[in-house]
């Protein structure tokens, strides 16, 4: 800016310099053009001309006058006018270089002429004595000849002198024009540079005078400041010392030990009176000293204001999560009454419509109960009240209990649950396993509320091993409707659902994930979601355990000896990964297969050891199938994996060998394991083999009374029973059941505490009371809260024993057992065996028969994966096929080449089951059998039928083609 | 010897104007060049005074070496001052005087003109006697070159030539 200035000054003073040498350079030429008008002047130029013209006159006058009187004194003044005519010719010439410059540079010829006219007059005169008339008449030619001559310059100065004298003043004028703007701009620049020059000085003079201003201002307001300042000069002199510093009193002294603040190059400050100062010195370059200080004693007091506010609003926070423990206990109270009321009123008579009023109270009024003891949870949580546990438990039961428990209603709504625990976790941890139960609960549950086709699977794994403590990580996994991603933040918040819709269709607090997160952070750990709208959610949490004290190896691991080779028969999937995945863990080898196709060919090549058949909810295909995999290879073990039973046809297949065992879901895969690997660990326990359960060994010959107002519960228990050999009635209260014992001899009675019209302890009052067999009757109490204190309520009232819910197989089992001990009667089993091995041994003919020509399920799922259009070139090609290895397999037979004609066989197999064509299939797969056997008769008696049953085949996919 | 005349010359000059008609104008003896009528005091011949070159010449001779407003180059011209003679004629301040000249050119002047830059009436140029045919015979010669208010065009009409006459107001 200042250089900017600078520079505009020396331009401006530049042109100044220019402006002056041009101004004197003009000058100069009009004192020049003015010298030359002065002196050329024409007036006398003209006037000149005239006096020649005068003279010239005056001498013919002369003559004229000698003419007349010829005397001697005439003749003389003729000469003397001849002298002037002479000399005003002569000031001609003696002034040519100036005045008449121009005059007589052009008219030199005439001056000539005019100087031989005067020559001759000369001339003339001399001789005028002696010949005067001749003399006189030359003179007057002469005169004659030069008057013209002198008219014409005298014209001739009037046109140049004039004119060249008025050029040069109109130049002048000129040249005085342009020196007058040539002056302007002058004075103009020297205006500027004037302006400029005091400009610079006035602003110098300004900011001198502003600086001294703000020093002298901020020196006067800086005795009133409230910030600590002093200024010391060299020689001791205080410059500068503000209220703030005066109010602390000094430079104070530096406290040590604050090397926080030390580090920063600041430095607290105490002070006599009790203040407390932040503050830092500086010394200046010349030896000032500054101080500087902040007084803290005021932002202190505020600090420990703060904190006392801040402990104020965490108890008023505890108060209110108290507030709301109480008052959440207080309402369960009454509401357990109304209940129990409303379960009173449904005991009495009721009209149908009374009956629906008072149900949808009772369904109202335990949804309420549910809320209420989800706000219990929480504010006990909020209240920090929660406190962890720390027991041995199983992880496996647990988690398999969960599933279990979630598993009745994923099979009413027809969608697959399952678990897995990783190898590496250990059997059994220390921890809290009831809060650990609620969370997986609690995702588990909202997995199966939220997902309507697929499934649900619950996974454990080790996250972290650290000495003592370990990181238990879990992973609900579902097929469900998924979480919008913008809510995948906000869900574990405090009464969050997704969204309103979602409440009224699903019902729930909405506190459910928030506890769930206080409880995951209470055990040490995290919860994280990932989800995608419409395809699924992945809940995955992190809690804290400890090792128990003796050490246990994971089980499983201990079980890898036996590696087996499985084929397992699902619909890929969730729940198919899942099962590949605990297979897997396990150390077996899996291959999967998902066509009925598939399944035939592996087996049939007998590359598998044990084929697991995973049937899907209310669907026996896979039990129909056993019979017909039986058929292709007897080698291979089946295990068939059920959600409900199908007692008959269970039964039929185990004793036709056709199955080895039947496993029931949610698959306990330590269990699965177990079979699989033969493990006696289990069976050789007197009851608990899964084995004796599925075939039904444990509660043959014995029945049940289930007393259970709840479907659900009433659906697991008696699965579980029935599954174990018992036979089970069921009834829904007390009433029915006091009635049911009176017409039928039951060996045994589970009874359910809380039911409608009756409750579990009336109703075993009333059996007791009946007397007889009834009052020897075993009756074991279900109960889902064990409280204490209820076990001797329950024995009060003549019960025998109580187990709690979710019911678990094993306890169940176990109790029931210890009242009806097992009848072992293995006959029937081996009879039942043997017959149907009978049956399979009926003839082939009539069951090649049975098998179609063209199973239409295999073209249909054809069509649906290669699309309709490709299905008649697919059929095309095995229709070429067939002739050829048709033709190949007699010409092997001719030339008794079984390996060749074996791989025909096979080849033949494979395709035509590819295609469908079973009894094609069947027959190829005879024909490789007989051949790899070398078994030359049996092979030539069933090519007899080759021919006929391929025309056959290929024939009818013409139909099919149309 | 010749300051001993200066000083007599002197002393005659101051003594004169007390001294009246104390000393008559001599008689030309050469050709008359100059002729001073009209109101004169002193005379020699009738009303008039006349002068020949010889008279003039004994008058107060000053050279000027100038160039003229009616001439391209520098001459040396040598003559009486104008009022020398007309010293002679005792003519006196606040008189005026006409000077004639041989082509019928006439001018005026006034005590000022004639005194104040001290023109002479030159009778030489470049110590040559001028004649009739060359402005002669004599020419009234200002200081030209000397004085910058002699270039005003005013004094211009004073510088007659051929002057053979001198009228006294």
């Amino acid at each position: 800016m200042g250089g900017m200035a600078r520079a505009g000054t020396y331009l401006i003073a530049l042109a100044l310099l220019v402006a002056t040498g041009l101004f004197f350079v003009t000058s100069v030429k009009l004192v020049k053009t003015l010298v030359i008008i002065n002196e050329s002047k024409p007036e006398n130029a003209l006037w000149m001309g005239g006096r020649l013209a005068i003279a010239l006159r005056d001498f013919e006058k002369a003559a004229l006058q000698y003419e007349l009187n010829p005397t001697e004194e005439n003749l003389q003044k003729l000469s003397v006018k001849l002298d002037l005519y002479w000399s005003a010719t002569s000031v001609f010439h003696s002034t040519a270089g100036r005045i008449f410059r121009k005059t007589y540079e052009s008219q030199q010829n005439v001056f000539i002429e005019i100087n031989q006219g005067l020559d001759y007059l000369d001339f003339l005169l001399g001789r005028m004595k002696d010949m005067p008339d001749e003399s006189l008449a030359e003179i007057k030619q002469v005169i004659e000849r030069s008057l013209p001559q002198v008219d014409q310059i005298r014209r001739y100065i009037l046109q140049v002198e004039a004119s060249e004298v008025n050029r040069l003043r109109q130049l002048q004028e000129e040249r005085v024009y342009i020196l007058f703007w040539q002056f302007v701009c002058w004075v103009c620049l020297l205006l500027v540079l004037a302006a400029i020059l005091y400009r610079k000085y006035q602003l110098h003079a300004i900011q001198a005078k502003i600086l001294g201003e703000t020093r002298d201002r901020f020196i006067a307001l800086s005795t009133d400041m409230p910030f600590g300042l002093s200024m010391t000069t060299p020689d001791g002199q205080d410059v500068i010392r503000t209220k703030g510093y005066r109010d602390l009193g000094g430079v104070g002294e530096v406290r040590k030990e604050d090397s926080l603040l030390s580090d920063a190059q600041f430095n607290l400050y105490d002070y006599p009176n009790g203040h407390v100062a932040i503050g830092h010195d500086v010394r200046l370059e010349d030896g000032s000293l500054m101080h500087f200080r902040i007084d803290m004693s005021d932002l202190n007091k505020k600090v420990e204001e703060i904190q006392l506010a801040l402990m104020n609003h965490e108890s008023a926070t505890e108060a209110k999560s108290d507030f709301m423990a109480t008052m959440s206990h207080e309402m369960r109270t009454p509401l357990n009454g109304v209940l129990g009321l409303l379960g009173l009123l449904l005991d009495g008579e009721l009209e149908a419509e009374q009956r629906g009023y008072v149900l949808t109270a009772r369904e109202s009024a335990e949804v309420l109960l549910h809320l209420i003891e989800d706000i219990l949870d929480y504010s006990k949580i909020e209240a920090g009240k929660l406190e962890i546990e720390s027991t041995d438990f199983s992880v496996s039961e647990l988690v398999g209990g969960v599933c279990d428990m979630l598993a009745p209603k994923a099979y009413e709504k027809g969608i697959e649950i399952g678990w897995d625990i990783d190898p590496a976790v250990p059997a059994n941890l220390r921890g809290d396993p009831g809060r650990l139960r609620q969370i997986l609960l609690n995702l588990a549950g909202n997995a199966v509320k939220f997902t309507e086709r697929g499934g649900v699977a619950v996974e454990m794994a080790l996250a972290s091993d650290q000495g003592g403590d370990i990181f238990l990580s879990g992973q609900i996994s579902d097929t469900g409707i998924g979480i919008p991603y913008e809510s995948q933040d906000s869900m574990f918040g405090e009464f969050n659902q997704l969204d309103a819709s979602f409440s009224r269709r699903f019902g729930g607090s909405g506190l459910g994930l928030a506890i769930t997160r206080r409880l995951v952070e209470a055990m040490g750990g995290s919860i994280r979601v990932s989800s995608e709208p419409d395809h699924g959610s992945v809940f995955s949490f992190s809690v804290k355990m400890k090792k128990t004290q003796e050490m246990n190896l994971p089980i499983q691991r201990s079980q890898v000896a036996d590696k087996l080779k499985l084929l397992l028969w699902s619909v890929e999937g969730l729940y198919a990964d899942l099962l590949l995945r605990s297979l897997r863990n396990m150390g077996h080898e899996v291959v999967m297969a998902q066509t009925d196709n598939e399944l035939l060919a592996l087996v049939s090549k007998s590359q598998v050891d044990v084929v697991l058949l995973d049937c899907k909810i209310g669907d026996d295909t896979g039990k129909n199938f056993a019979r017909k995999l039986y058929d292709v290879n007897k080698d291979i073990e089946l295990i068939v994996l059920h959600a409900t039973k199908n007692a008959e046809l269970d039964q039929e297949l185990l004793a036709g060998g056709f199955v080895k065992s039947f496993i029931q879901k949610p698959i306990n895969p330590l269990q699965l394991s177990q079979l699989l690997t033969g493990d006696g660990a289990l069976a050789s326990q007197p009851v608990m083999t899964e084995k004796d359960i599925d075939e039904g060994l444990i509660g043959d010959g014995y029945r049940l009374l289930l007393v259970e107002d709840s479907p659900t519960n009433r659906m697991v228990a008696s699965v579980l029973l029935r599954r174990a050999g018992y036979k089970v009635d069921w009834v829904i209260d007390g009433v029915e059941a006091v009635e049911a014992v009176q017409k039928l001899s039951y060996d045994l009675v589970l009874m359910d505490i809380s039911m409608p019209n009756m409750d579990g302890e009336e109703a075993t009052k009333i059996i007791r009371n009946l007397g007889g067999a009834h009052t020897k009757l075993p009756i074991i109490a279900l109960t889902a809260h064990a409280m204490p204190g209820d076990q001797e309520r329950f024995l009060a009232a003549g019960m025998n024993g109580y187990l709690t819910k979710p019911l678990e197989a094993k306890k169940m089992l176990e109790m029931i057992q210890f009242y009806l001990p097992r009848k072992i009667t293995a006959t029937l089993g081996e009879n039942l065996y043997l017959q149907t091995k009978a049956i399979a041994e009926k003839d082939r003919n009539r069951m090649m028969e049975s098998l179609p020509l063209i199973d239409m399920t295999v073209i249909e799922q054809m069509t649906e994966d290669a699309g309709e259009e490709a299905i008649p070139m697919l059929i095309e090609v095995f229709k070429s096929e067939v002739p050829m290895r048709v033709e190949g397999i007699k010409s092997n037979l001719a030339s008794r080449n079984f390996i060749e004609l074996a791989r025909d066989a096979h080849t033949l197999k494979s395709s035509s089951g590819s295609f469908g064509a079973m009894r094609l299939n069947r027959l190829a797969l005879e024909i490789e059998t007989a051949a790899k056997a070398s078994n030359s008769e049996a092979v030539q008696n069933l090519v007899i039928n080759l021919d006929s049953i391929s025309e056959k085949t290929l024939s009818s996919y013409d139909s099919v083609l149309r | 010897m010749r300051s001993i005349l200066k000083i007599l010359a002197f002393l005659y000059g101051f003594l004169f104007p007390f001294l009246g008609y104390a000393s008559d104008l001599p008689t030309p003896e050469g050709e008359v060049i100059l002729t001073i009528d009209g109101n004169v005091g002193v005379r020699n011949l009738g009303n008039t005074a006349i002068f020949d070159l010889e008279m003039l010449q004994a008058l107060e001779v000053k050279t000027y070496e100038t160039h003229t407003p009616w001439s391209d180059h520098m001459y040396r011209f040598k003559g009486p001052t104008l009022e020398s003679i007309l010293k002679t004629v005792r003519f006196e301040e606040g008189q005026t005087l006409t000077l004639y000249a041989l082509d019928g050119y006439q001018t005026d002047l006034n005590w000022k003109d004639a005194t104040e830059f001290k023109p002479i009436l030159a009778y030489s140029r470049n110590n040559v006697p001028m004649s009739r045919r060359d402005r002669g015979p004599l020419w009234l010669i200002f200081p030209y070159d000397a004085h910058e208010e002699l270039k005003d065009a005013r004094y211009d009409n004073f510088w007659v030539w051929q002057v053979y006459r001198i009228e006294v107001k």
